[in-house]
Formats: structure tokens, sequence, C-alpha cells
């Protein structure tokens, strides 16, 4: 059975979840082609300052080198392959090697070999051997990307329409963003997908799964709101996008419309620069946001909420997050958290937007209780034949139609209770995963832009 | 005492740093070793026997729980924790109002991640009660190993040195304040929102 069928319905297999050796195809066909993200510039700020990830799963440095450019290299020595950086982060102007004393300078070239006359007789090459690195690292808005593949396309083309949404989330302030602190790593006996999924733009979840924070007052009520602006409708009003390779994003806004842009929960010393730093279509955006969400494909989530209440009653709160999901095995995943904040926010507003953050979306706040507790549970189920032989039917949201009025870029639906972004990032997954079946693939429930 | 570890100047931080601990007093007179152990050890029962009221009167009103992120940083007096950015950050109003209403009959049933409940036990050893600049506040330093239970999986464990500030409250005891460092940097928990 193919792995994802969209010939009468879209249907998928379970092995997607849970099979090892669908996995090791991802490993290869997904993580060792695509752009994957590695960090935020803020990380390492100064020549030198390095920190230490996985892109894919292999081991990696992303560092910025002596002439101020970021490189990615695998953490490993060329010699005998041991690892090179053991520290989380830290500063370098060379990695040595603790096994024979190989020295990297940190732009990756090999400048010392121990013992190299005795050894060698004076005939290594060293030039043959810098340090192996990816085939491309780039930047947007902030946010660090590198490719195995050196004949990728560039970020820009890869991030396709998204980079729009990416830009009103993480390119509206005058000097950027910054993370705080260290990233949080969790592990989780999950698939990657299963997290990966949900915040593409699951708005069906949220009222079941997160109903306590409705009871809580964590979002907004009708109250709240009515003290801000005249409430248009009773529903919040959602939106979800596909901006093309996959990555999709899903947008929620507050049932009211103010008179002028309101980016409710930053402080209001920071709106004008929002405003100037966005074009109207993404002013539109994100005034009034309640969440906005979405994924960079394949594994970068990102998430911007107004909360209400994280600071006790009447207070309101922002905060953008970045979520990297390292695919350890088809059930394990180790999940990477950055917190990032306006450069230019105060302390206080920084300590408030940490404390809404760590109590909701954080690694430890109660919606990702929630959240955890089913995608965990998708894996634990599934261990037999029945299971390798079950589908999902993932048609929700296929009657959306087109929000085109709104002039935002990608394939756009009203309507967040949905599959569509669910569909969008595994069609994409699809195709490089079994490229032979593209033929099989007829786009029967999200028509493009060209079929409408 | 002091600490050896010195704490790196966080370059992104937004807080102010709250470690090394407030104080480097000496150690408190032995029955007040052993006052505080006993409380700590019935604030441990009272929890994980989910009392929630009983602990929850163990709790000064301005309670506040810290948790900073774990890291592993190079060089022999780094830190392995962030102390500008933090894990877990509460207050007594927002555990009570938020954490313990989930855990309460009226929200249980749509708390979806929180049952069949978790079922936590603290071993608490190591204890080191020192006096500080408030007459009757003392600094509680102690080692706490948490076992962790979810519905019927193999028990997960973290392992963390508390820094409580506990103060005399008549014969009893209060608990003022707990600033916890977990030893574990990848958290391997299945629930990382958890009363260290």
């Amino acid at each position: 059975m193919a792995l994802v069928s969209d010939r009468e319905t879209f249907r998928v297999s379970r092995r997607l979840y849970f099979d090892p050796q669908v996995h090791e195809r991802e490993l290869d066909r997904v993580f060792g082609r695509c752009w994957l993200f590695v960090g935020h510039e803020s990380e390492v700020p100064e020549p030198g300052d390095y920190v230490t990830r996985r892109l894919g799963v292999d081991a990696v440095i992303l560092v910025r080198s002596e002439t101020g450019a970021l490189r990615v290299f695998l953490n490993s020595c060329r010699h005998r392959g041991v690892k090179l950086c053991r520290s989380d982060e830290g500063n370098a102007s060379h990695f040595r090697c603790s096994y024979h004393g190989w020295t990297y300078a940190n732009s990756g070239r090999l400048v010392g070999v121990t013992f190299q006359h005795e050894v060698y007789g004076g005939k290594l090459d060293k030039s043959r051997f810098g340090l192996y690195r990816a085939g491309r690292v780039d930047t947007a808005f902030g946010l660090v990307f590198a490719t195995w593949d050196p004949d990728a396309e560039s970020l820009g083309d890869y991030l396709s329409d998204e980079a729009f949404y990416l830009k009103a989330v993480f390119g509206k302030f005058d000097n950027g963003l910054t993370v705080i602190g260290p990233p949080v790593r969790t592990l989780m006996h999950d698939n990657w997908k299963a997290d990966t999924e949900n915040l593409s733009g699951d708005g069906y979840h949220t009222p079941i799964a997160h109903e306590t924070a409705f009871k809580l007052g964590l979002f907004a009520s009708p109250e709240d709101l009515t003290e801000i602006s005249p409430v248009t409708a009773k529903r919040f009003p959602g939106r979800t996008v596909h901006g093309g390779n996959g990555h999709t994003s899903r947008v929620q806004h507050l049932p009211i419309d103010p008179e002028r842009p309101m980016f409710l929960g930053y402080p209001e010393a920071l709106w004008p620069e929002i405003e100037r730093n966005l074009d109207e279509r993404q002013v539109n955006v994100q005034s009034r946001v309640s969440v906005m969400h979405g994924n960079v494909f394949p594994n970068m989530s990102f998430l911007e909420n107004f909360k209400t209440g994280t600071d006790g009653p009447g207070s309101m709160c922002r905060y953008i997050h970045v979520k990297l999901k390292v695919p350890l095995a088809a059930n394990l995943t180790e999940v990477w958290w950055w917190q990032l904040v306006p450069v230019d926010a105060d302390n206080e507003w920084r300590a408030s937007s940490q404390r809404a953050y760590a109590r909701t979306n954080g690694p430890g706040g109660m919606f990702e209780i929630d959240d955890g507790e089913n995608f965990v549970s998708t894996s634990d189920v599934h261990i037999g034949p029945m299971s390798r032989q079950g589908t999902y039917d993932l048609v929700g949201g296929s009657s959306h139609p087109p929000a085109d009025y709104l002039g935002w870029p990608g394939d756009v639906r009203d309507g967040d209770r949905t599959e569509h972004t669910i569909r969008a990032f595994l069609r994409r997954w699809h195709e490089l995963m079994e490229p032979d079946a593209q033929a099989e693939v007829e786009d029967g429930l999200d028509p493009g832009p060209a079929e409408r | 005492m002091t600490t050896e570890a010195v704490a790196p100047t966080p370059r992104t931080s937004g807080r102010s740093q709250w470690f090394p601990p407030p104080s480097d007093g000496a150690l408190a007179p032995r029955d007040v070793q052993q006052d505080v152990a006993l409380f700590l050890a019935l604030e441990a029962e009272a929890f994980d026997a989910r009392r929630f009221d009983e602990w929850t009167a163990m709790l000064d009103d301005g309670f506040t729980y810290r948790v900073p992120v774990p890291v592993v940083r190079d060089g022999i007096a780094a830190l392995p924790f962030d102390p500008g950015s933090l894990l877990i950050d509460e207050t007594k109003e927002s555990i009570v109002d938020v954490w313990l209403a989930r855990l309460g009959q009226e929200l249980y049933d749509l708390a979806w991640g929180e049952h069949p409940p978790y079922r936590f036990r603290h071993h608490v050893s190591n204890l080191r009660v020192r006096t500080t600049e408030t007459p009757g506040t003392y600094l509680a330093r102690s080692n706490v190993l948490l076992t962790m239970i979810r519905q019927s999986t193999d028990p997960a464990h973290l392992g963390a040195e508390r820094y409580d500030l506990v103060r005399q409250e008549g014969s009893g005891w209060m608990l003022c304040s707990r600033y916890c460092v977990v030893d574990t940097v990848v958290l391997h928990v299945p629930q990382v929102r958890v009363m260290l």
C-alpha cells in the first residue's frame, strides 16, 4: 500500500508514525535534502561563538567564523570521527580533536596535524581534510537554516510564500528578535510528524484538547475583548495557509474590528515599528492576532500567541517560540524549544512574556502537557500488524472555501478546524519519499489556484 | 558557605539573577535541622498523596517556584544552567489557580494530559539548613530524586538540587520559595511541569 494516497480520499498509512523503515528513508530523502532550521542568529553573535545542534539527526556545529559568516559543520573529526565540540555552546577560534589532536580553524579548515612528518611522512594534504560542511547555509529574519544538499535551491525559493508569514512573525521589529537563554531540550516518545502536523495548522483540536485553558481564562473572553474594541462575532475567525513546499500557517484573529491596527500583548511603544516594517497585508495578518503558528518543512514549527490571564486577572501578553523536532527514531523525538523576544522590549515585558510562555506553550506549559499525551499515545498503540495495515483519512476542512479576498499569498482557506495544512505537509513529504508515486496523486481535495 | 560556581553574565536574559542563593549563613542548630527535615518530608507526603489543600497550606502567600534552563557549558566554573531563563516560573497563585485547578474534580475530565493522574514520589536527602539574614528564615538545600509514573509505563526519574527558603511560623513552618536546579539537560520525563 502506498504511504499516502489521495486518489479518492486523502489516505495515510499508519506506518508513517512508527515504522523504522519509513524513518530510515526519511533521514535520507527528507532530512538529507531539505533546508533545516539550526538556530537563531542571536545565539552566536560574536566571531567564534558556536552552538552544537542536529541537522536531521547528524551532530553539527553552528559557528560564526572570524569573518562573521555562519557555518555549519559535521561535529566530527575527519581523522577518526571523534566529536569535536562536547558542550552545548561556547566560543572557540579552533576546534581540537581529543583523540590525535587534529586541529581545525572555525572556518572548517584543517590547520594542524600532530606528528605529521613521523606519521604521514610530510605527505598529508591538509586541504583535503577540512570538516564536512553543510552544502548551504543562509538566514531569514534571524532564523538560521542549512541543508546538506549543495545543489539545493536558494533559501528564498525554498521558503516560497511562507516567507511572507515568517516575516510577519519574525521580521516586524526594527532591531529584530533575540533568544531567551539556551534552548530547552525534551525527549518525547513519539514520531516527529505528530507534533509537526499539529503545529502545521490544526485548529480542530484546540477546543477539545485545550478545553481547560478556556475554562481557566487563558483565552481572551468576550468581556476581555469588549474592553478593547467592539466584538464582531462569537467565533474567532481562522484561516489556514499552504505557503508552498509543505510550509504552512494558521492565522486566527480575535473577533474584533479595531479602527487602527492593534498588536495586542506587545508594548504599545513597539506598535508603530511593527506597522512600518510590515506591508499592508502583513499588518492585516498581525493586527488582532489571537494565535499564529505553522511549520517550515520539514521539522521546524513556530508559534506566536496572545494570551490573557497568564500573569493574573486582566494581564495580557504575547510570546514567540520555535520548536525543532529531531527525529532520533521512528518513535523517539528530541524536541528543542526556543523563546524569542523583541530586542527592544523592556525587561518587565520580557519577564511577563517568559512567564506567559512557561505557563502555557513552554516545555512545562499546560498546552504541551495535553498535546504531548496525544502525540505519545499515537506511538504507544502502534506496534502490531493491525496497526501496520491501518490508515487515516485526513479529509477535514476540504470543503473550506479559498480566502482569495484577503490577498494573502499561498493557498489560503477560510476556516481553521481543518486538516488542510496536514495534507499540504504530507503531500510534500510524499513527493520526497515516493517520487515515483507522483503520477498517482490527484489534487482532488485542495485544488491549487490554477484549478479553481 | 559560598558556591564555587560562578554565574556567567547571561547575554540575552531579561531577568535578574537569583543565583547564587541569598545566604552564606552558618549551619542551623540541630533542632532546626530536624524540624525542617520533618517539614519537608510532610510537604512531600502531602503532594505525593495528592492532598493538595494540605500542601497549599504549607506555602507562604508570596511563594515562588523557579527552575532555570539546564545547559552544558564549557569551562570549569560554568554553571550547568542559565540563571536568566526559566523552565518553570510560578507563584502560589498561579499554582493554585492553574496547576492544581486542573487536578481538581471540576476540570479533571478535561485535563487530558493528566488523567489518569501521574504518580509522583519525592525522595528527599542530604538536607543542609543554614541561617539567613532574616531571623526565623532559613535556606534549606536538599537533593531530590523525583520518581514519576505515567499510566503503566516504566518510571522516569529526575534528580535535582533544591534551594528552599523556609520560615518558622508559630510552632510550624512555611515554604517561602523553591529554586530548583535539575541535573538532566535533555529532559526525559513524560511531563516537564513537575514540582520537584
